[in-house]
């Protein structure tokens, strides 16, 4: 895996393969999945999850499924792990678009629950999926250890055990003996290492130290192919990786300077830069798959002559462009900045540092809106939930302080509608909207991607590639 | 050169005749001669890089990549960087920051050290224990977590590296100097200087501290080829001097990712940062074994 959570408490984790998505998936498997080309919910944990209405939804819980300490896993968890997330009962808990969006939680018997939401979302099962609410722990093991306490020593119903685990090293996790689904997990031990680099990552499958990984670039996946692994591209993402303007903060204010550094970018010569030419560019906020997906509906980008023009207008009017990028030590993001800094260093009237930080840093720094320009994430299989909440002006992510009517708009006009037809036509507003305001300069699109060794198959990724580890196992 | 001639007793069973002679030449210092060459070479470029014909450090100069001598113009003729930045001018503008940063902390810390030092080994008593105590602390913390944290906690900038590398330079300057002081103060002309009245400052201003100077002095060359290390170490780490300004360090880090597809975006900077560092332990070597010499003969 990428790089490790903090600690095991699932309110503190971010559902994404690079971050808390591994650990979590496999201590306390997922509710549900939403399949990425229909939208289809497979169920996991839940049985099924539906409205009618769009604004009560109806999860219904398998039968017999147990936490790993015994007891049962049924309604009163699943409202008692929504509640904790809610209540902000969990010390540095990761802001939850869905439990933004709920009103009432009701059980309704001992399997099944319901939610009433303050607005109607007919798209609000990738909110479940996408954040900690995926994640059901054991009410009995939190009360009795107390949150600190839970935190290092989870207990779930996932297909692994905590072991053992040694901070930014390994964790070591053992096979459940009581895990629901009959016959699996495959492996009795999986041992997690984080590992920030890929190339490192790739050489220690290739030399037999591990045995998958996965990326979302594509850049690592090239390697692996030459390399002889099995590599699988399960599927695409929307929206993207982006550098955030800071709407909050002078120069980003001001919309010509947004688009004057936008335009001024050449995406595809960065991309040869820092992914040797691997990644996805967007072109348009959502790939040609998507049935929001519009040709003309084009991002500013890669127009010399008009930044100029702009950072000339700009300059005349005694307001030369000057700001910081704020970025992570992480290789990648570092050298995009520098990257970009070095683009715009070709253009008069244009000044930029790059302010190189850790991560405890940047997080304080985005949650503060304090910072001009950083690196943030807005990829998910849908619109929801990763735009709504980046960009709309009341959104958990809204970290740029991005505040349009026409992007809340269509924004909202995407989540309530009931068919695609009125989705289509919000999410086209909302992309106008986007290319008019210019929140963000899109870098690079995500991709699901796994890479295994030909000994071992069955890693699946869901959602933002978070990786499920229960079909995983040697080939026989 | 000397060149000495010895006369032998002539080996038993040796035919009689002409006297046998050896001749001992004294070794040409050829790696005192390539050393300080380089040494010169390197400030040189780095005192007169604005004027040489060399593209802006922080621009791109061609497309990314480009493999040393792929062309022969000047910008080119070590190949490009990740961001098509000319690997000679970042190599050359980087010498003058690296340079800066080491002698500035190696002065500011060859200050504070030796003052520090002075008082330890003259004063004594509890200056000694005060000082010694502080050199201890210091001595205790890893340089390089010192140097990480007081670039996480400071903004990083080419002042906040001076300033941790000054803190890293301290102790090594305090302790040689309460040593020299120590001994220097145990002299016979001191204890005359004492005999004629003259004051404490005088006396360790006047008599030990000029005396004491040429120890430190052998010292320094070896002190800012550790410097450059420890610059190269942080700069790796992304904590050096903030980018777009060219350092060793940077350059290395920058190169890193691409190592596998443009090894000499890492090896160019690399290289330069080993012969600098080699020229400098040579140099400060020497230095030291002459004056060594000249102290004892002298």
């Amino acid at each position: 895996m990428v790089s490790e959570a903090r600690n095991l408490e699932p309110a503190s984790q971010i559902n994404q393969g690079s971050a808390g998505g591994p650990l979590m998936n496999a201590i306390f498997d997922a509710l549900f999945t939403v399949d990425p080309t229909s939208g289809d919910i497979q169920p996991r944990i839940a049985a099924s999850f539906a409205t009618t209405d769009g604004r009560t939804w109806t999860l219904k819980l398998r039968d017999g499924v147990k936490f790993s300490d015994g007891t049962a896993l049924d309604a009163e968890a699943v409202r008692f792990s929504w509640e904790r997330l809610r209540n902000g009962d969990v010390k540095g808990a990761v802001a939850s678009d869905a439990v933004r969006q709920m009103d009432t939680i009701t059980i309704v018997d001992p399997l099944t629950l319901t939610v009433t939401l303050k607005a109607p979302n007919w798209q609000f099962k990738y909110s479940v999926q996408e954040g900690a609410t995926v994640w059901i722990v054991s009410p009995t093991a939190v009360r009795a250890q107390g949150a600190d306490a839970f935190a290092q020593h989870p207990v779930g119903a996932g297909p692994f055990i905590l072991k053992s685990r040694t901070p930014n090293a390994q964790t070591v996790l053992v096979r459940n003996p009581n895990y629901w689904q009959t016959g699996l997990p495959k492996l009795d031990t999986l041992i997690l290492r984080p590992n920030p680099d890929r190339d490192q990552a790739l050489d220690s499958i290739v030399t037999g130290q591990a045995q998958a990984t996965y990326d979302g670039v594509g850049q690592l996946a090239q390697r692996a192919q030459a390399e002889g692994l099995n590599v699988q591209s399960a599927y695409g993402m929307q929206g993207g990786v982006v550098f955030l303007f800071n709407q909050a903060k002078a120069p980003f204010d001001d919309v010509r300077v947004r688009r004057a550094v936008a335009l001024a970018l050449n995406l595809d010569e960065i991309d040869q830069q820092v992914f040797e030419g691997a990644a996805e560019v967007p072109k348009t906020l959502f790939s040609n798959s998507s049935p929001f997906y519009d040709a003309s509906l084009t991002i500013p980008s890669n127009q010399p002559e008009q930044a100029k023009a702009l950072f000339d207008e700009l300059a005349a009017e005694g307001k030369p462009v000057s700001f910081t990028i704020s970025a992570s030590t992480n290789t990648v993001t570092s050298t995009y900045a520098k990257a970009i800094q070095t683009q715009l260093s070709t253009y008069g009237n244009v000044k930029v540092e790059v302010l190189v930080a850790d991560s405890a840093t940047l997080v304080r720094a985005q949650q503060n809106h304090d910072f001009q320009m950083m690196n943030a994430g807005y990829a998910s299989v849908d619109p929801e939930p990763a735009l709504y909440a980046g960009l709309q002006s009341t959104g958990s992510n809204n970290y740029g302080s991005v505040k349009d009517p026409a992007i809340d708009e269509g924004l909202d006009a995407g989540r309530t509608a009931s068919d695609q037809e009125s989705r289509r036509a919000g999410y086209l507003s909302f992309q106008k909207a986007v290319i008019a305001n210019v929140p963000a300069v899109w870098t690079h699109r995500l991709q699901a991607i796994t890479i295994q060794a030909d000994t071992v198959a069955g890693l699946r990724l869901y959602g933002p590639s978070s990786p499920l580890f229960d079909g995983f196992g040697l080939i026989e | 050169m000397s060149t000495d001639v010895l006369p032998t007793t002539r080996p038993a069973g040796a035919s009689a005749g002409k006297p046998r002679t050896y001749t001992l030449r004294a070794r040409r210092p050829y790696g005192l001669w390539i050393a300080s060459a380089w040494v010169l070479l390197l400030v040189g470029c780095a005192v007169a890089a604005d004027v040489l014909p060399l593209a802006d450090p922080a621009k791109p100069v061609g497309r990314a990549r480009q493999v040393p001598f792929h062309s022969l113009a000047p910008d080119q003729i070590l190949g490009t960087d990740t961001y098509g930045r000319s690997v000679l001018s970042r190599v050359i503008f980087g010498a003058r920051t690296d340079l800066l940063v080491t002698l500035c902390a190696c002065a500011f810390g060859a200050v504070l050290g030796c003052l520090l030092g002075l008082l330890a080994g003259f004063v004594k008593g509890w200056a000694d224990r005060a000082v010694s105590f502080l050199i201890d602390t210091l001595l205790a913390l890893p340089p390089i977590i010192l140097l990480i944290a007081i670039a996480t906690i400071l903004r990083p900038s080419t002042w906040t590296l001076t300033f941790g590398l000054t803190l890293l330079t301290v102790p090594a300057f305090a302790r040689l100097e309460r040593g020299a002081a120590l001994s220097w103060a145990e002299r016979p002309f001191v204890l005359a200087a004492r005999s004629y009245g003259a004051s404490g400052l005088r006396i360790a201003f006047r008599q030990i501290l000029p005396n004491s100077l040429l120890t430190v002095i052998t010292f320094v060359p070896t002190v800012i080829a550790g410097l450059i290390v420890a610059e190269g170490s942080l700069g790796f780490l992304g904590l050096g001097i903030p980018p777009p300004a060219a350092s060793w360090g940077t350059m290395i880090a920058d190169g890193r990712a691409s190592l596998r597809i443009a090894p000499h975006e890492v090896l160019v900077p690399a290289a330069v940062v080993f012969l600098t560092v080699l020229a400098l332990n040579t140099l400060g070597e020497k230095v030291r074994d002459r004056l060594e010499i000249r102290s004892r003969t002298g």
